[in-house]
């Protein structure tokens, strides 16, 4: 009876090893897939707008229209623009009306010969909504090595309204059409309506403390639709009046975001001392391709500058 | 009236606890909670009291494999239990009691116009081990506990911007994990033999030991309490029905057989699964198969899932509904295990069991034959066992017997209760002359070397000379001092050989009885029983050595004698109205009536009856207390004969008896 108990221990001993031996595997996961219904709030994809921190390039626009737009990747641009700013609980509605046309036989280049825009060029007369817009230049900088260089890339035509002073009688009315006239000097005019998007009107709430690195900013809006909403983090340099985007975050235009604390916490606030959310809710349109492309761009932005 | 509100109380507590899916869920199914049934998965799935019929060590090893996209297996489980005493110890390891999900988390990083990074998440829910205690409170009622140690585990990949002269996306993966004890009470309880119940609660006790998580909580497991409600029948040994119901209006049913097969038995069991949170209604079975033998188990088993089978599921869902079992919930796959259980018995299975034990009568020491042939205990034993066995019954009467009397085998059907009977003897030597209370142990086994069970009762040892009352049982007073009687009747014959050889031969019988009777009355006198009582018979050889005695002792004296020569003799019981009775007794002259003439012509004074082999023969009754003679013995013996037992009809009615010594 023992030897019989040895063999069965001994047996049931070496199965048991074997066993666990080759037994580690872990079981097989379930796949989770994120669909309509999923609530959570952190659905959003992240880009980078501003690579190079020192590079006031990119700020160009920042200010005018209130979102960054690299206008130079395309052929021509239009921009019709619906924005509010709100800074110390003030709102300033302004409305802007763009047209950038951009040569691409004419190449703006940084010291390392290194293609960074186009010049510009004026195709003829452009209105707004029958309003003639103004040509202006269209000034950058840009870091050319270990200085800053000042730029004009050509002629830019605007319509612009609001703040203390009204410029132009130019409106932007959401969730309307606003109409594109161009008379080219030579050949027949075009023209056609522009549609616009419903208001948006955002809200930043903070939780957390900065410096325990918990900040947490909750982003709501009037979320209308499934659409994507763009919101552009940026931030304004101490001291300066200069301010740039940093990211800009894609989601779903369904009045709520928690913007993901890592972007907020890694700011490092000793160069910035505010924090600036531009909500853009936007109706774009694509047409043509390389230097034929012309983009149109109607846009409502909801910008709030925040000192933190 | 305060039970009737607390009883009231425990049903509303019970159904106002919220709808959750299934906790009583294990990977061999729900065998049976009745103790004699042929197989119980040891494990604590759906037996939060560790209800167990572990007889001392358990080993069981789980290892088994999923039906995913592909088939991935793995160890689930390793356990070891041990009884000792009433209390019964669990302890697992469960490496295979995990689920993961992993998912594309929403958040991606456009790293340019035509590429992009998206940012995973993997959650890992595990119960890591457990350990359970029961304790066996009597036959019926066990309670016990049972605790389990879980972890949960959230990475989340996460981007980290990082600002130098330039900004750029760190990818990292950020963890948060917690860690808690679940502890759940039950009770089981089986009323009658063929009547499982149990009752246990759910995640009664929730104790984190380990929390570090702050934006995953929403994805914790979810701990709901609750009670579950289990029953066993077995309306055949071999034949279960279980069912178990939770508080969340969940179920498990199922039924359970088996078949006896050399060493070891098939059984076969198949579970139902209802579980509220999943569907269709029945929502799977747990199909399994054991060949079990004393030592080795083996059992194949399987969850079929009668869903869809789909990889891929809503997080939407799992955002809302979590899950709240790691080894049974809506995204579990069809599971196959194959579990090893060993069993190392050390401690000696109690195969049978004295329930009761009644003493059927007191020992008289002259009656020694009478305790070979009618039982002195009679003991009402259970087979333990599904199987018929043999049942060795052994007792030892302390101060009487030196060595332990063992009683015939008997045979028992499996899970029989039989009458078995202890017989003992009364050794020659012994002599004590007062009566005794004493202790009889008494002993079943089914093995040669140990006993199953054991049971100690009093016992009264009257002293050497007691007597019964019976005239049966004068019988074996007679049979005593036998060397002692031959030699002293070859004696006094010896004496009168000269007068034997003249007879003719068929006249001996007669003449040895009367040369022996009246050789005895000249040393003998009649004592009537000084205590007036019939407690007390003097052995043959006693009453010589004390020149006398009453009727009982005379009798069992002449008997003696006359048996010890060859002469057959009976005993005349003559039973009293009230009061003390009186003895004397018949012998067989050996003549048949016809030659009755040659010593009397009176036919009132000798008794047809028949001898051993069936012939009439000639008997004459002698009054052993008339010490006058044999003439005159022999009147009175026929005469009160004649006039009690047959005038008086004492032998139709009873009231005379005739005992045959041999």
């Amino acid at each position: 009876m023992k030897k019989l108990l040895s063999i069965y221990t001994l047996s049931i001993a070496l199965l048991a090893l074997s066993i666990i031996y080759n037994g580690c595997d872990t079981p097989a996961p379930t796949e989770l897939v994120i669909d309509s219904d999923t609530t959570t709030e952190d659905q959003v994809d992240v880009e980078i707008i501003t690579k190079d921190t020192q590079d006031e390039f990119y700020s160009n626009g920042f200010d005018s229209t209130g979102v960054a737009l690299r206008l130079h990747n395309f052929g021509s641009v239009i921009v019709i623009t619906g924005t509010k700013i709100t800074s110390n609980n003030i709102t300033n509605s302004t409305s802007l009306g763009q047209a950038v046309f951009f040569d691409n036989n004419s190449p703006v280049r940084n010291m390392n010969g290194n293609i960074i825009g186009f010049h510009t060029f004026s195709p003829g007369v452009i209105k707004f909504n029958n309003i003639t817009a103004k040509i202006r230049q269209h000034n950058v900088k840009f870091n050319n090595g270990s200085s800053v260089i000042d730029s004009t890339l050509g002629p830019m035509f605007v319509v612009f309204s609001g703040r203390q002073n009204t410029v132009d009688p130019f409106g932007y009315n959401f969730k309307s059409n606003v109409s594109f006239q161009l008379n080219p000097d030579k050949g027949p005019s075009i023209s056609f309506l522009i549609p616009t998007p419903d208001e948006v009107t955002g809200k930043v709430t903070f939780s957390g403390n900065r410096n325990a690195k918990n900040l947490k900013a909750v982003l709501g809006w009037n979320g209308n639709s499934n659409q994507k909403i763009e919101i552009v983090l940026g931030v304004k340099v101490k001291g300066s009046n200069i301010s740039f985007p940093l990211y800009s975050l894609k989601t779903r235009d369904d009045g709520k975001f928690v913007v993901p604390s890592q972007l907020i916490n890694s700011i490092p606030l000793e160069r910035f001392d505010n924090i600036i959310f531009a909500f853009v809710r936007r109706i774009e349109f694509d047409n043509g391709s390389g230097s034929n492309r012309l983009k149109i761009l109607s846009q409502s932005i909801h910008t709030i500058i925040i000192n933190i | 009236m305060k039970k009737s509100v607390l009883t009231l109380s425990l049903i509303l507590f019970l159904f106002s606890l919220k709808i959750y899916s299934q906790n009583s869920f294990g990977l061999n199914g729900f065998w049976s909670m009745n103790k004699k049934a042929n197989i119980m998965s040891n494990s604590i799935d759906g037996n939060p009291s560790n209800f167990s019929n572990v007889k001392d060590w358990a080993i069981d090893l789980s290892y088994g494999g999923e039906f995913a996209n592909t088939t991935i297996s793995n160890l689930y489980l390793l356990s070891l239990a041990k009884t000792i005493d009433k209390s019964n110890f669990y302890l697992r390891y469960t490496p295979g009691y995990q689920k993961d999900f992993i998912f594309i988390s929403g958040q991606s990083v456009v790293l340019n116009e035509s590429s992009t990074q998206t940012l995973s998440s993997k959650f890992s829910y595990k119960e890591i081990f457990g350990v359970g205690y029961s304790y066996q409170i009597n036959e019926n009622l066990s309670v016990g506990f049972t605790t389990r140690l879980f972890n949960q585990e959230f990475n989340n990949e996460v981007i980290e911007p990082i600002f130098s002269d330039s900004l750029y996306f760190n990818l990292k993966t950020e963890s948060e994990n917690s860690s808690f004890w679940k502890t759940d009470l039950g009770i089981n309880f089986t009323p009658v033999e063929y009547l499982s119940l149990s009752v246990a609660s759910i995640n009664l006790v929730d104790i984190s030991t380990k929390k570090d998580i702050t934006s995953n909580s929403v994805y914790e497991i979810k701990r709901p309490k609750g009670a579950q409600f289990g029953v066993t029948l077995s309306p055949y040994k071999k034949l279960n029905f279980n069912f178990i119901y939770e508080t969340s209006k969940s179920f498990m049913a199922g039924i359970n057989t088996g078949l006896n097969f050399e060493n070891g038995s098939f059984n076969l069991s198949v579970s139902a699964l209802h579980d509220n949170e999943q569907s269709p209604y029945i929502t799977g079975i747990v199909p399994a198969i054991s060949y079990q033998t004393k030592i080795l188990g083996i059992t194949l088993s399987g969850v079929k899932y009668f869903r869809d089978k789909n990889i891929s599921q809503s997080f939407s869902v799992f955002e809302t509904e979590g899950i709240n079992n790691i080894l049974n919930n809506k995204y579990s796959f069809d599971k196959a295990a194959l579990t090893i259980s060993f069993r190392l018995n050390t401690i000696a299975e109690e195969k049978a069991k004295i329930i009761n034990l009644k003493i059927v009568q007191d020992i008289f020491p002259a009656f020694d034959d009478n305790y070979l042939n009618r039982p002195f205990a009679v003991g009402k034993v259970v087979n333990q066992t599904d199987k018929k066995i043999s049942i060795k019954p052994s007792s030892k009467i302390i101060g009487l017997n030196k060595d332990i009397i063992y009683s015939p085998d008997v045979f028992v059907n499996a899970h029989d209760t039989v009458d078995i009977p202890f017989f003992t003897i009364v050794p020659d030597s012994y002599s004590n002359t007062k009566n005794t209370v004493s202790y009889v142990d008494f002993y079943i086994s089914t093995k040669t070397d140990e006993n199953d069970d054991k049971l100690q009762k009093p016992i009264l040892i009257n002293k050497i000379n007691a007597w019964d009352g019976k005239v049966i049982h004068l019988k074996e007073f007679v049979k005593k001092d036998a060397d002692y009687i031959i030699k002293y009747a070859k004696e006094i014959l010896s004496e009168n050989k000269s007068k034997l050889d003249t007879l003719v031969y068929f006249l001996s019988t007669f003449y040895k009885a009367k040369i022996l009777f009246d050789n005895l009355v000249k040393k003998l006198v009649y004592v009537a029983d000084p205590n007036a009582t019939s407690d007390y018979v003097q052995f043959p050889q006693q009453t010589i050595e004390l020149k006398g005695g009453d009727c009982d002792d005379l009798s069992v004296l002449y008997s003696a004698a006359l048996e010890n020569i060859g002469i057959q003799t009976a005993l005349i019981d003559y039973k009293p109205e009230k009061g003390l009775g009186h003895v004397n007794l018949l012998f067989n002259t050996g003549l048949s009536p016809q030659m009755a003439k040659w010593i009397t012509d009176n036919d009132s004074k000798y008794f047809i009856r028949k001898n051993k082999i069936g012939e009439d023969q000639v008997w004459i009754a002698i009054e052993t207390t008339s010490l006058t003679d044999f003439i005159k013995a022999w009147e009175l013996g026929s005469e009160k004969f004649n006039n009690e037992a047959l005038d008086n009809f004492g032998l139709a009615r009873g009231k005379v008896e005739i005992v045959d010594i041999q």
